[in-house]
């Protein structure tokens, strides 16, 4: 199945016109280099991906430094490393609560601003490794979805294999207001994007390497086809498209690349990989993947926006771990005394009252400050654009009138589970009724039931096939031929304290 | 950690109060033109209508213990309904429609968002039946600007005129006796503009209603005794319906192909009447019904688009 | 909600989008006046061209129209050189057979107060019985003839009810005069002049003469603008109670007040003290037989006597052959042997007869008059009829210029579209101060 090359989008029934496009919000005065933000502490929770606790392996006191290990996954958990961003000393280990309400360990490391680098991180001779190589780079660096989704980028591979997919999607759609992280990525980091993507899409066995991006992205489709030039001589044999798609809201997501490219609506529990043949990553991950392969440089640190209503856009690289008010700090022109900071975008982050304490993960791309007006709600009109913008084909105003009433299961027959939060709802509504809140409760509720298998609980299975704890990489039933380079794990040192 | 804020955490600027602030502002020009050929009683005329409507609408609001509604909703369609009447319309009947409207048809039937019909449409058509003596209390246009004789007593109506005797330029501007916002086609089309340029109306609305007028007025041109498209279109006042009344999001579809739908629905039912009946029949009837068909309407879009997303559901 | 920043911004397009509109309005009223002037001029020409032949017409915008009864509306008529070619006048009557209005237009030259036309207009609802047929017979009899128009038999027979009701009685045929024989302040000696036929004054004419023979008659004085006095001119204002007197037939009727002014008379603001001697003296010498040559003769004699000389010579005769001269330094000139005043009649004759006897027959016992003063109970004449000048749609006797047979057998529609004229003159003579 191969995807249109036009200017695709999803769709509502036979016109697609709702008014989400963010394109023009994210045209601020950009930043001419990357900022580095060099924290004084780093808060690593032992959990940043969709997927079960990770162990720590370090204990307070240890000193630490940048690319090591500090949480390695249990035996037969669904879990990925997390890696240090600086160099200092672990000095508690305790339960933190994120905003999300969640609750897991997290290492405190107070920095000693050497920046002392792991023995492991180093520029690896020829990069040119295998599939499982790369596999198992890619897993024992901890690379996660960084678009936001968090699933261990391992567990996509795997299940990628496994389909056998035909095709590799890099989605460089950010379509959230006032996100702006992995445009400027692409601009400044184009040639690791490229070559990060033609060792994925070798993991994968695929060939096709599409890029999905908006044609109004003309600077950064410039870097990639430059980026594509330039490192055109150091692969052969696979072949780039460039898939523009309307800048809309929420583009990228995965279900609405599948009816955007391929004309399917996935259903609960199907996955891109099996339905379409495609596995997608983002644009962030496949840098961090190729950091990982070219630099033996886990994933310890991204590119985050932080952006307010003013005007105000910086993008930044810090670790992860950074609390939300060391960023303040580092960067000018932020105060955050008056706005309320959002940890996430604007359309899908979570509201935080402890920027102190709030760190930033591997899947956050942005910190946005916004002055919430809390508007008066109003009756509903029935003007019906909620239904005009939901991406689902939903109709949230019923939805959330049978869901305030207690109708659960008239809910359910109008596919509230369908519902993926996205908050376009509430956005466009006129009466400022707060539709996403109910129904996006009200659908992750049902996927907590476990009646809708949001994704397929067998990925766990595939990560019990790679043993993390392993000092060796775990060769799957596909790939079991014997690797000539010598696989060096990045993390030496690891495990034997 | 709070979770009271949830997201998004940023809002469309374009929430209800903005969108009928759009639509009120849409009314200047037929407002002014109205007040430039009527004068003082023009003013006074819209003035109160529109007062009265956000009046009973608050009073009864209040009444139900509802949460406080924007206003500015009852404010558009008291001067929508006062834009409506003849220029020579006394206070108490602009006062029995408007109260008509805002409490019969909009707070009976639930308040904001729970009209069945047009509220204004709905008033003017009870005007129209019960005070048909009325529908003759025209003006010649510029005549008699600071009258006020005819807020109280009402007049004596005008005698027939020949519009066709009047240049297209005329016709264009308004200069001719009729309703106080419905004459100059110019200015509606002005306010039509202005409300599709704030994106709180969509184009393909008025466009549909007004290209399946002018169709069916094409196709059947011989039974209209040669009234020309654009005579038609000018002085009947459709004009209004396609800039005005059609807007309301309360009754009348906006997105998608069932808005279109509508309009051609809508329209058709114009040129349907239009052998039957003229004046404000062939303005308010046709939207009002056209009101009560939306549930028909949505039933059917939803079953059309099941249909559409049941295909894409379908395995190949 | 609105925040203050976007209401702001909504005030500003507001205003932009008022101030467009108004702009817009402005150049659309200046782009299309042409367009509208042409087709109401196309509009009138095709209405008013039956009834006015002009080359365009103007609608007359007055406070006069709007609170005339009978009057809907009123247009000029004017020549492409711009002169006025005359007037078009839409005046509702009622149909008496039905009860139902009827709107004409009529149209009346400006020069020469003829009717140019009579049609129905295209306002009317045709409810009326009365049919184009009947109007056209109308038009046909008055068709370029002077109005106001009077249906001859009910002329006829006012004229007779009238005369029958208020002739003054004992009066003589012919023509009697009377002048005041001492000259006002300002030099002029008044006078009046009366004609009798048939015991009717049929006749009267006041004016005054000055003793300096280069200035003009009082009449031709206030005309030209030098004698002015309030309200209507001077002139205009002895035409009308000369005319009232016709029609009352007795200068009693005229009941002019202790100040020597009349509230029954509209128009008539001067002191009318003067002309009610006059005439008072003029039916006296009717009476008595005295007219206007022995009148004259007698003064001049009395002049003569007084110079005991030539009385060509004495040069107190004006061109019009009145004898200007004032006995203000003569008193013993008409004394009586009694020590009264005696009048000219009274002095040449020696007839010291009363004939100031004016009650009519049908005056006895308070009865109204056509048109007259009631007398109350104490004997004191009221005025509280407003004088009623017209005897025919208003109009007096005396103006009525036209005389028409009406349509055969049927008088009360001729009466009616009759009415439709003479209400059109009204309007115009009020409009105009115009006198036919």
């Amino acid at each position: 199945m191969s995807p249109s090359r036009h200017s695709a989008s999803f769709y509502k029934g036979f016109y697609s016109d709702n008014a989400l496009d963010f394109s023009k919000r994210s045209s601020f005065d950009r930043d001419v280099m990357l900022e580095r933000v060099y924290p004084r502490r780093l808060i690593l929770p032992m959990r940043q991906h969709y997927g079960d606790e990770c162990v720590p392996v370090v204990k307070p006191g240890e000193p630490v430094t940048i690319g090591q290990c500090i949480g390695a996954p249990a035996p037969g958990t669904m879990a990925v490393p997390v890696h240090c961003g600086i160099s200092g000393v672990v000095t508690d280990i305790k339960p933190i609560i994120l905003p999300d309400a969640s609750t897991c360990r997290a290492v405190f490391i107070e920095g000693d601003r050497k920046r002392t680098f792991h023995p492991s991180v180093r520029p690896r001779n020829n990069v040119n490794v295998s599939a499982s190589t790369v596999m198992g780079i890619v897993r024992d660096a901890g690379i996660v979805g960084m678009g936001g989704e968090g699933i261990p980028t391992i567990v996509k591979l795997n299940r990628a294999r496994r389909f056998k997919v035909k095709e590799l999607l890099i989605n460089c759609l950010q379509s959230e207001p006032y996100a702006d992280s992995d445009y400027l990525l692409l601009c400044e980091y184009a040639d690791h994007v490229i070559m990060g993507a033609v060792a994925l899409a070798g993991a994968c066995g695929v060939r096709i390497i599409n890029i999905l991006i908006s044609k109004d992205r003309k600077s950064e489709i410039q870097a990639l086809r430059g980026a594509m030039e330039r490192t055109f001589n150091k692969y052969s044999g696979y072949a780039f498209n460039f898939i523009y798609l309307k800048p809309r809201y929420p583009q990228g997501y995965y279900r609405l690349v599948a009816r955007s490219l391929y004309n399917v609506n996935l259903d609960e529990g199907e996955c891109l990989e099996g339905r379409c043949r495609a596995v997608m990553f983002n644009c962030s991950t496949v840098y961090a993947c190729w950091c990982a392969i070219a630099e033996s440089m886990p994933l310890c640190s991204r590119v985050v926006s932080i952006s307010d209503e003013d005007g105000l856009l910086r993008n930044v690289i810090a670790p992860i771990g950074t609390p939300v008010s060391e960023i303040f700090d580092s960067v000018n022109g932020i105060s955050s005394t008056t706005k309320t900071v959002i940890w996430g975008n604007c359309f899908t982050g979570i509201h935080t009252e402890t920027p102190d304490t709030t760190p930033i993960l591997k899947t956050t791309s942005g910190i946005c400050l916004i002055t919430h007006i809390q508007d008066a709600t109003a009756p509903c009109t029935g003007c019906g654009r909620c239904y005009d913008v939901c991406p689902m084909g939903l109709e949230p105003d019923k939805l959330y009138k049978l869901i305030s009433g207690g109708h659960d299961k008239e809910a359910e027959r109008f596919h509230a589970a369908r519902c993926i939060d996205c908050a376009a709802c509430s956005y466009i509504c006129p009466s400022n009724i707060d539709l996403s809140s109910a129904i996006g409760g009200f659908a992750a509720a049902s996927r907590r039931k476990g009646r809708y298998p949001y994704n397929a609980v067998g990925d766990r299975q595939w990560v019990d096939d790679i043993s993390l704890l392993s000092a060796e990489p775990v060769k799957t039933s596909e790939s079991r031929h014997e690797e000539r380079d010598s696989l060096t794990l990045p993390f030496e040192g690891w495990g034997s304290e | 950690m709070s979770l009271k804020h949830m997201a998004p955490f940023i809002h469309t600027p374009m929430n209800d109060s903005y969108m009928q602030m759009v639509r009120l502002i849409s009314l200047i020009p037929v407002m002014s033109i109205a007040v430039i050929f009527y004068g003082l009683r023009a003013a006074l005329l819209i003035l109160f209508c529109a007062g009265v409507f956000a009046i009973s609408d608050d009073i009864c609001t209040r009444l139900r213990e509802n949460r406080h509604d924007s206003y500015l909703s009852s404010l558009f369609y008291g001067c929508a309904f006062a834009l409506l009447l003849p220029p020579d319309t006394p206070l108490y009947i602009a006062l029995l429609g408007s109260l008509f409207g805002s409490v019969v048809i909009r707070q009976l039937a639930g308040g904001r968002g729970s009209a069945l019909i047009h509220p204004s449409c709905a008033a003017r058509l009870f005007v129209r039946i019960v005070f048909p003596a009325n529908e003759a209390a025209l003006a010649i246009p510029g005549k008699d600007r600071f009258a006020l004789e005819s807020l109280i007593f009402g007049s004596d109506g005008m005698s027939y005129v020949n519009l066709h005797e009047y240049y297209p330029a005329e016709i264009l501007m308004g200069r001719y006796p009729s309703f106080l916002g419905t004459a100059c086609a110019l200015m509606m089309v002005v306010g039509l503009v202005y409300l599709i340029a704030k994106r709180v109306y969509k184009f393909y609305i008025p466009v549909a209603y007004i290209s399946m007028l002018s169709v069916l007025l094409l196709i059947g041109n011989v039974y209209l005794e040669g009234s020309s498209i654009q005579m038609f279109i000018g002085t009947t006042g459709v004009m209004f319906t396609a800039a005005y009344l059609l807007c309301d999001d309360e009754t009348i579809k906006q997105f998608g192909p069932i808005a279109i739908v509508q309009a051609f629905i809508c329209a058709a039912l114009t040129f349907l009447l239009s052998f039957k009946t003229s004046g404000v029949d062939l303005i308010v009837v046709p939207v009002i019904f056209t009101g009560l068909l939306t549930g028909i309407f949505e039933y059917a879009d939803k079953v059309l688009r099941t249909t559409w997303e049941e295909r894409l559901h379908a395995k190949p | 909600m609105l925040n203050r920043k976007s209401i702001m911004h909504f005030t500003i397009e507001a205003a932009l989008l008022a101030i467009g509109s108004v702009l817009l309005v402005m150049f659309g009223f200046f782009a299309t006046n042409s367009s509208e002037y042409a087709r109401v001029q196309n509009s009138y020409i095709q209405d008013f061209s039956p009834v006015l032949d002009a080359s365009y017409y103007e609608m007359i915008d007055s406070p006069l129209i709007d609170g005339y009864e009978g009057v809907n509306a009123v247009y000029e008529g004017h020549e492409a050189d711009g002169s006025r070619a005359g007037f078009v006048i839409e005046v509702e009557i009622t149909d008496h057979a039905t009860g139902q209005p009827l709107t004409l237009l009529v149209g009346i030259d400006d020069n020469t107060a003829q009717l140019t036309g009579l049609m129905r207009s295209p306002n009317d609802d045709h409810s009326s019985s009365i049919t184009d047929e009947q109007i056209a017979v109308i038009l046909g009899q008055t068709y370029n003839r002077q109005i106001p128009v009077a249906y001859g038999a009910h002329v006829q027979d006012l004229e007779m009810e009238a005369n029958e009701q208020i002739r003054l009685e004992g009066l003589n045929d012919g023509v009697y005069y009377a002048q005041t024989l001492s000259a006002d302040r300002s030099g002029y000696i008044d006078y009046v002049e009366m004609s009798i036929e048939n015991g009717i004054i049929t006749m009267v004419q006041w004016d005054a003469f000055n003793t300096d023979m280069n200035i003009k008659n009082r009449r031709e004085s206030s005309l030209d603008g030098v004698y002015e006095v309030s309200g209507l001119n001077w002139a205009s204002q002895s035409y009308i109670l000369c005319h009232a007197l016709m029609d009352v037939q007795n200068p009693d009727m005229l009941a002019m007040k202790s100040d020597g002014t009349t509230d029954i008379i509209d128009g008539v603001t001067v002191n009318i003290r003067t002309f009610i001697e006059l005439c008072v003296e003029c039916i006296e010498n009717s009476r008595a037989g005295f007219d206007k040559e022995m009148y004259l003769a007698g003064l001049q004699e009395i002049v003569d006597g007084l110079f005991e000389g030539d009385f060509e010579s004495l040069g107190v005769v004006n061109d019009d052959g009145y004898i200007v001269f004032s006995f203000d330094g003569y008193p013993g000139a008409f004394m009586a042997p009694d020590g009264s005043q005696m009048n000219v009649r009274q002095r040449i004759t020696g007839d010291m007869a009363d004939y100031s006897d004016f009650d009519s027959a049908s005056a006895d016992g308070g009865e109204d008059l056509v048109g007259g003063v009631r007398n109350n109970e104490d004997g004191v004449r009221s005025s509280e009829l407003t004088y009623d000048a017209d005897s025919i749609d208003g109009l007096p006797m005396s103006e009525i210029t036209t005389f028409i047979d009406g349509i055969e057998g049927q008088p009360q529609v001729s009466t009616d579209i009759i009415s439709a004229i003479n209400n059109a003159y009204k309007f115009l003579k009020d409009y105009l101060n115009w006198m036919a």
